[in-house]
């Protein structure tokens, strides 16, 4: 098996804070590799240590056969980089943005020009040529962020959240794209990312990391099956209520509920839908009155909540308020 | 080495796509600053009232009496009369008064001449208040002899200038190199610091370039602005009446001292750049450098008037040596060799030092 990227033990400290706690993974050529996790989790940090913006306090990074502390400049020539805060830049045109880009990564002028369109019909801004990047809508603005990191054609696309902060249809779109890229042109790509959905429709392999550690690695399915062959049961309900379902609920499926604010949630195995109603029937039996009491099967929120005690879906949105404070600090 | 030169040549051509695309407000923040203040400072001094100057008078006749009348009711001037010759040019050389008129024995006589010895380095002693003496002078059928007289040499200014020193074009001299330093200031470090507050600083970083050519076209990019600027605020001043002594090569030389203010305060915004995080504290910062250093190096007054604790901080202000140099090639008629050398060779080592310092804290700090 020929590998891409690989990461041994790799650690790094700022002080006493751990950003990245002893990583280690192989990521494939031409694979979907997806890191998943929370804000703060050490994804970037990882990111920033392959393109050699950070020194790792110890291990080691082998890019393409490439030591990251000896061939940093080659291994730059090899990667095409969406970061997370850069967009484009805005005060350039499209074609501008490419031609900027492309002569940063020693491109000949005339390839320029003709890989430059041929990359801006791709990611569907041909016609946009001319316009300042500033004035494009933010999904175009990330599809220009893709064509500009193609232009010198690397061997690997990295992307740090390019997601974030996108609706869903552009979203949607920008998936395409990538599935596209990754098909068309062979790439590896190596995206980060806090959504579920995005890790669970792209990435062929997911490394969900918290708190600088790998928690787990593995296909979308595999996860999901680690859980649980069966469904999961999610139950809310007000606080005295649900203390008491979640005892029912142990004592029927034999394991300890995970407890998240007024709900919790238990795996189910074999037949869920009889499972569930001889458990709704039991609760009525005891008079417990529950808000709702649903199923469905496990996601990669599953797996998180069960690997780290806290859902994604919770970090996600708490740390809402925070980025938009740390926005505003600009 | 090419490779340096590529990259940074790439780089620069994106400083310039974006300030060719912002040319409007970047011509106006330029025009702004040197317009208000040779408009305003430069024509305050227009309506001279009551230039002091000294009278000695050796005829004390009747006529010589209403020439001094005469003179005085325009109040244009205010009279001091001196008995002692002597005594009214040592008043004019410790600045109490901006001209001496000596009237001869023989005033009123045909062929008499009226003597008046100048301070030309006397910002008061104004091209204006001059010809209105000498037509006064006129006026009573006798001729003018100028004689210029010599300040007492301080360590700081030089200014036995050949020309007539109008206010204006000392002003202008002035405002010329602020000007340029504003220019790199608002430019260079500034953008440098946007670029990493938004992130495009990091694109740059991850790209296979030679880092240095990042601060590079930064300072190239501060000294297309400091140029631009220091030229269109020469433009205004000629435009109001400032002039050049020493012609076409003046201007070379003028340019060679914006260039050189360009590149030292570029080089100190670079190291601002990679010191500060926050844009209110660059600016804050950079104001508190850049004023004073402006207002201590005489681009307003002669440094000679600043008070004795200050004219050290002059003394050791490279600002100083480029409005001094800027001045002299405006002024004089002539350029001093030695003066320009001297000159140049303190901003040139101001330049190469913060240019190393800044190149040594762009590396540590961002690359």
């Amino acid at each position: 098996m020929e590998y891409s990227i690989i990461i041994e033990n790799l650690v790094k400290k700022f002080g006493d804070f751990t950003a990245v706690n002893n990583i280690s993974l192989k990521i494939e050529k031409g694979e979907f590799f997806g890191f998943l996790g929370p804000n703060g989790a050490g994804k970037t940090t990882t990111i920033n240590i392959i393109m050699g913006l950070l020194d790792p306090t110890s291990g080691r990074v082998i890019v393409e056969g490439m030591n990251i502390s000896k061939d940093i400049e080659k291994i730059r020539q090899i990667i095409g980089l969406v970061t997370q805060e850069t967009i484009v830049e805005p005060e350039l045109t499209v074609m501008d943005n490419l031609r900027l880009f492309g002569r940063l990564y020693h491109v000949p002028e005339d390839e320029i020009e003709r890989r430059g369109m041929a990359l801006l019909k791709m990611v569907g801004l041909e016609n946009f040529s001319n316009t300042y990047a500033g004035v494009l809508s933010g999904g175009m603005q990330r599809r220009l962020a893709v064509a500009k990191a193609l232009i010198h054609n690397p061997r690997i696309l990295v992307l740090d959240e390019p997601t974030t902060g996108l609706d869903v249809q552009n979203r949607t779109n920008f998936w395409s794209l990538l599935e596209k890229v990754n098909k068309e042109k062979g790439l590896t790509i190596l995206l980060t990312t806090q959504y579920l959905e995005e890790a669970d429709r792209l990435c062929q392999r997911i490394a969900i990391i918290d708190h600088g550690k790998i928690v787990a690695l593995g296909t979308p399915s595999e996860l999901k099956k680690s859980i649980s062959k069966g469904s999961i049961l999610e139950v809310s309900a007000e606080k005295d209520a649900l203390a008491r379902a979640a005892e029912i609920a142990k004592r029927f499926f034999k394991q300890e509920p995970k407890i998240q604010g007024d709900r919790f949630s238990v795996a189910i195995e074999g037949d869920g839908i009889e499972a569930m109603n001889k458990y709704i029937k039991e609760l009525e039996a005891k008079k417990v009155n529950t808000i709702s009491v649903s199923m469905h099967q496990p996601t990669l929120d599953d797996v998180f909540l069960k690997l780290t005690g806290s859902s994604l879906r919770d970090t996600v949105s708490s740390q809402v308020p925070s980025r938009m404070a740390l926005m505003r600090r600009r | 080495m090419m490779g340096l030169a590529r990259d940074t040549y790439a780089l620069y051509v994106r400083e310039m796509l974006i300030f060719k695309k912002n040319i409007k407000t970047s011509i106006a923040r330029s025009l702004i600053f040197p317009l208000v203040l040779i408009l305003l400072l430069g024509n305050m001094g227009t309506n001279v009232l009551n230039l002091p100057i000294a009278i000695v008078n050796y005829n004390n006749g009747a006529l010589a009496n209403s020439f001094i009348n005469k003179l005085e009711a325009g109040r244009v001037v205010s009279v001091v009369s001196v008995t002692n010759q002597q005594n009214a040019i040592s008043m004019l050389q410790n600045g109490e008064v901006a001209v001496v008129l000596v009237i001869p024995p023989n005033f009123g006589a045909a062929g008499a001449n009226v003597y008046m010895y100048v301070d030309s380095s006397s910002p008061l002693a104004s091209s204006e208040a001059l010809s209105y003496i000498a037509q006064q002078v006129q006026s009573f059928g006798a001729s003018l002899v100028r004689y210029k007289v010599l300040s007492p040499l301080s360590l700081t200014a030089n200014y036995a200038y050949g020309a007539s020193a109008s206010y204006k074009t000392f002003l202008v001299a002035g405002i010329v190199i602020m000007v340029a330093a504003f220019g790199a200031m608002w430019s260079g470090g500034m953008t440098l610091l946007m670029d990493r507050q938004l992130g495009n600083l990091k694109a740059f970083l991850a790209a296979p370039i030679n880092k240095s050519s990042i601060m590079l076209s930064k300072l190239l990019y501060g000294l297309t602005q400091s140029i631009l600027s220091g030229i269109l605020a020469l433009v205004i001043g000629m435009l109001d009446g400032a002039t050049i002594a020493s012609g076409f090569m003046g201007i070379l030389g003028i340019i060679f001292f914006m260039f050189l203010s360009g590149l030292g305060f570029g080089a100190l915004t670079i190291i601002l750049a990679a010191r500060i995080n926050k844009m209110e504290v660059y600016s804050l910062i950079g104001m508190a450098i850049t004023l004073p250093l402006w207002f201590l190096s005489g681009a307003f007054l002669p440094t000679s008037t600043l008070p004795n604790y200050m004219q050290p901080f002059s003394i050791y202000n490279p600002m100083t040596y480029a409005v001094n140099a800027v001045r002299d090639i405006m002024l004089k008629g002539y350029i001093s060799m030695q003066a320009f050398l001297f000159d140049s060779l303190v901003m040139a080592s101001f330049a190469i030092v913060a240019f190393i310092i800044g190149v040594v804290m762009f590396k540590n700090k961002i690359g």
